[in-house]
C-alpha cells in the first residue's frame, strides 16, 4: 500500500515543542536498568542431571534411523521433476513428522538468502549447524557463533564481525522451555527450520507431490500457497512455499518462499549428517582472551517434580495424557520470572515453573505462574504471542476437563510462532506449547491436574 | 512556515551494538535507547501531555524492553519494535488514568492530553496543538507517526498492531480534523 503524507501537517506537527527528559531521567533510568541486570547476576551453577529439549520442529518416527550421510545441492543445483508419483502431501507430513525421533543429531551446512522487498537486495547467510537431542545446539557463521547447552543450561554467544569490538555474552540458570527461555534455547536457524515444518504441517493432505531426484537421492517436492500476513507490507509476506524433503531419511532439505514469483527467502541445508556421533566439545564456543564477556542468570533452578511446591507455593499442575513417547526431562522453577508477551507487556509474575517432555526431537513445555495482576488497565496477553508488529488471532476454546475445567483458553497454531494454547485462571497463567496437533495440545491441557 | 519533507525514521541502529543490547549489555541499550529516543520523546509526549508522565512512560517502556530484548528475533524493526512498546505503554497509562481520577494541579490539563505549550500558543500553534489532543489517541498516534515522524503504512501498522488500511482509514480522520482546526493552513 502506497503511503500517502501530509507534508504540510507534518511540517506544522514537527513544530510543537517536545520537552526534554526531566534531569534526573537518565540517572533513574540508569539505576532501574541496573536493577534489572542485577536480577541476572550468575550464581553458582546446579549440577546438572536432567534433560531437557527445545522447540526444534521435527517430529519424529521413521523408525530407528541409521546413520545416513547426504551430499546434498546448494543453490543453483535446482533438482528437476523425475517423475510425478502418486505420493500426497499426507505422506510427506506421515514421513517428516515420524523423521527423527529417534534421531540424536542432525548437523551440516545451511544458507539461508533473504531479499529485502524496499532494497530488492539479497542478502545471504551460510553457516554451520549442530543439534541434538537433547535440545543442545550450535550455531556458527561468518562473524557469529550461538550455542546452548541443555546440560548445562548455558547459552553463549559470540560476536565478532568487522568493524567492532569482538563481544561475547553467557546466559545460565535458564528455564526449562518457553517463554522464559525465548532467545536464549533457540538458534535462528532453528526458528526458520521449525517455520518450515510448521508451514508443511498445515498443508492439506491431499496436495500433490512431486517426486524428484536431488544428486542422485530421492525427494519429494511439495508447492503450496501460504496465507500472507495482513500486516507485513506488500511485498513482505510470501504468497507461496516449496519444500523439499529427502525420501529416505524425512529431512527437510530447502525451503523457498516467494512473493508474486520472486524470491523472499530461500533455506538450504547441505551435508546433512543424522545421527552422527557429535561430541559435546562441539557446543562451545571459543572465545580469544581479551573479549568483552558479559554474564547473565535467568535464576531458574532445577527441582525434583515433588519439590515444586516448596518454592513457588502451589502444586505444580501435570498432565496425565501425552501423546505416546514423552517423557518428562526436566523441571525448573523460579520464585520470580522474566516478563512474558509481546514485547514484555506481561508483569513479570512470581512463582513460576517450567516443565519440559521430550520425545526425540519432539517437545512439550508447560508453564505457571502466578496471576498477578498487570499495572494500570492492562490485562494480561499470550505469554507466547508472535510478536514485532505480528497480530495472532486466537482460537478461543473452552476446557472441559481437568484443574482448568470450565477455563476459556487461546489457542494459537501460526507458522512463526510455536504451537501453543494459554489460560488465564483466577490464580495462574497457564501455557502449554510444542509441535502438537490443535486437539493434541487441547487434551494435554484438559488433562492437567496438579501433582505430583 | 517552511514545508520540509517528513524525515526518514531514524535509521536502524548497527547490528552489533543492537546484539550487545540483546544479551543484556546495558551501555549498549543506552545506545540504542538514545537513538531512538528524540521520536519516542515526542510520540509520549502527544500521546499523554505532560512530561512527568511521558518521563514515567518512558522509563517503564525502556525497562521493558531491556526485559524483551533477548527475545527479540528480528522480524521487525527494532525500532518499530521500540515505538510499539512505548505506544502500548502509553495506552496503558492512559487506560490506568482513566481508572483513576486525579484532580488535575495544572491549569493546562482542563484539554484532552492538556499539553498547550504557551510558547506554541503564543507562535500560533496553540491550535494544532489542542486538535491535536483532541483526537483518539488511535489517529493521533497515527498522524505523529506518519505525517511527523516519516513511517511508512507498514511500519506504522506494526506499531498501532492495525492493518495498513486501518492505519490510513485513521490518517484521513486525523488529518481531517485537524485540518478544519487549522483552517485549512496546514
Amino acid at each position: 500500500m502506497t503511503t500517502v503524507r501530509d507534508e504540510r501537517l507534518g511540517a506544522a506537527l514537527r513544530q510543537l515543542d517536545t520537552p526534554e527528559h526531566r534531569p534526573s531521567f537518565h540517572l533513574e533510568l540508569e539505576r532501574l536498568l541496573a536493577a534489572e541486570a542485577a536480577g541476572r547476576r550468575p550464581v553458582r551453577r546446579p549440577r546438572p542431571r536432567l534433560r531437557w529439549g527445545l522447540r526444534v520442529a521435527f517430529a519424529a518416527a521413521l523408525g530407528a534411523l541409521a546413520f545416513v550421510a547426504l551430499d546434498i545441492v546448494r543453490s543453483g543445483d535446482t533438482p528437476g521433476p523425475v517423475e510425478v508419483q502418486e505420493a500426497t502431501a499426507a505422506d510427506v507430513k506421515v514421513a517428516v513428522s515420524a523423521a527423527v525421533a529417534r534421531a540424536e543429531s542432525l548437523s551440516g551446512t545451511y544458507v539461508s538468502r533473504e531479499r529485502t522487498p524496499e532494497s530488492d537486495q539479497v542478502d545471504s547467510t551460510r553457516g554451520t549447524f549442530v543439534i541434538l537431542a537433547d535440545g543442545s545446539y550450535h550455531t556458527k557463521d561468518g562473524v557469529r557463533e550461538d550455542a546452548y547447552d541443555a546440560r548445562r543450561r548455558v547459552s553463549v554467544f559470540y560476536d565478532h564481525g568487522p568493524g567492532y569490538d569482538p563481544y561475547a555474552h553467557r546466559a545460565r540458570r535458564l528455564a526449562a522451555g518457553p517463554p522464559d527461555s525465548l532467545g536464549y534455547t533457540d538458534s535462528e536457524f532453528q526458528r526458520e527450520l521449525g517455520s518450515v515444518v510448521r508451514a508443511l504441517m498445515a498443508v492439506d493432505d491431499d496436495l500433490p507431490v512431486e517426486e524428484i531426484e536431488v544428486r542422485g537421492r530421492r525427494a519429494w517436492r511439495i508447492s503450496t500457497p501460504v496465507r500472507q500476513d495482513r500486516l507485513a507490507g506488500e511485498g513482505w509476506s510470501p504468497d507461496h512455499l516449496v519444500i523439499v524433503v529427502d525420501q529416505e531419511t524425512g529431512i527437510p532439505l530447502r525451503a523457498r518462499w516467494t512473493v508474486d514469483g520472486r524470491l523472499r527467502h530461500d533455506l538450504q541445508m547441505t551435508n546433512v549428517d543424522v545421527n552422527a556421533d557429535v561430541s559435546r566439545s562441539e557446543l562451545r564456543v571459543r572465545i580469544p582472551a581479551g573479549t568483552e564477556l558479559t554474564r547473565s542468570n535467568q535464576g531458574f533452578q532445577r527441582v525434583p517434580l515433588d519439590g515444586v511446591e516448596s518454592v513457588v507455593g502451589y502444586a505444580p499442575l501435570v498432565p496425565s495424557w501425552l501423546p505416546e513417547g514423552f517423557e518428562l526431562a526436566d523441571v525448573t522453577v523460579a520464585e520470580q520470572g522474566n516478563p512474558t508477551g509481546a514485547e514484555a507487556m506481561n508483569p513479570a509474575a512470581p512463582g513460576v515453573v517450567s516443565m519440559a517432555y521430550r520425545r526425540g526431537f519432539d517437545a512439550i513445555f508447560i508453564s505457571t505462574r502466578v496471576a498477578v495482576k498487570p499495572t494500570g488497565g492492562a490485562i494480561w496477553s499470550d505469554p507466547l504471542a508472535t510478536g514485532e508488529g505480528f497480530v495472532d488471532n486466537p482460537e478461543g476454546v473452552e476446557l472441559e476437563r481437568g484443574a482448568l475445567s470450565g477455563v476459556e483458553a487461546n489457542l494459537l497454531i501460526v507458522p512463526l510462532a510455536l504451537p501453543h494454547l494459554w489460560a488465564l485462571t483466577e490464580e495462574l497463567v497457564v501455557t502449554v506449547a510444542g509441535d502438537l496437533s490443535r486437539d493434541e495440545l487441547i487434551r494435554v491441557a484438559e488433562s492437567l491436574e496438579p501433582g505430583p | 512556515m517552511d514545508i520540509a519533507t517528513a524525515p526518514e525514521p531514524a535509521a536502524d541502529i548497527r547490528p552489533a551494538v543492537l546484539e550487545r543490547a540483546r544479551r543484556g549489555d546495558q551501555e549498549a541499550f543506552a545506545a540504542v535507547i538514545r537513538h531512538y529516543d528524540p521520536g519516542l520523546r515526542a510520540l509520549a509526549y502527544r500521546l499523554l501531555g505532560d512530561r512527568d508522565r511521558m518521563d514515567d512512560a518512558l522509563q517503564e517502556a525502556y525497562v521493558k524492553a531491556f526485559r524483551a530484548l533477548p527475545r527479540f528475533q528480528r522480524r521487525a524493526k527494532v525500532g518499530t519494535w521500540l515505538y510499539r512498546i512505548v505506544y502500548n505503554t502509553c495506552l496503558d497509562e492512559l487506560r490506568k488514568a482513566r481508572r483513576t481520577a486525579v484532580e488535575p494541579l495544572d491549569e493546562n490539563v482542563d484539554q484532552p492530553g492538556g499539553w498547550a505549550d504557551p510558547a506554541d500558543v503564543a507562535a500560533g500553534r496553540g491550535d494544532l496543538s489542542r486538535a491535536l489532543a483532541t483526537l483518539p489517541e488511535q489517529e493521533r498516534a497515527a498522524v505523529l507517526l506518519v505525517d511527523a515522524q516519516g513511517f511508512d503504512y507498514r511500519d506504522a501498522a506494526q506499531v498501532l498492531g492495525v492493518p495498513e488500511g486501518t492505519v490510513a482509514s485513521r490518517l484521513n480522520r486525523a488529518r481531517a480534523s485537524l485540518r478544519a482546526a487549522l483552517g485549512g493552513s496546514a
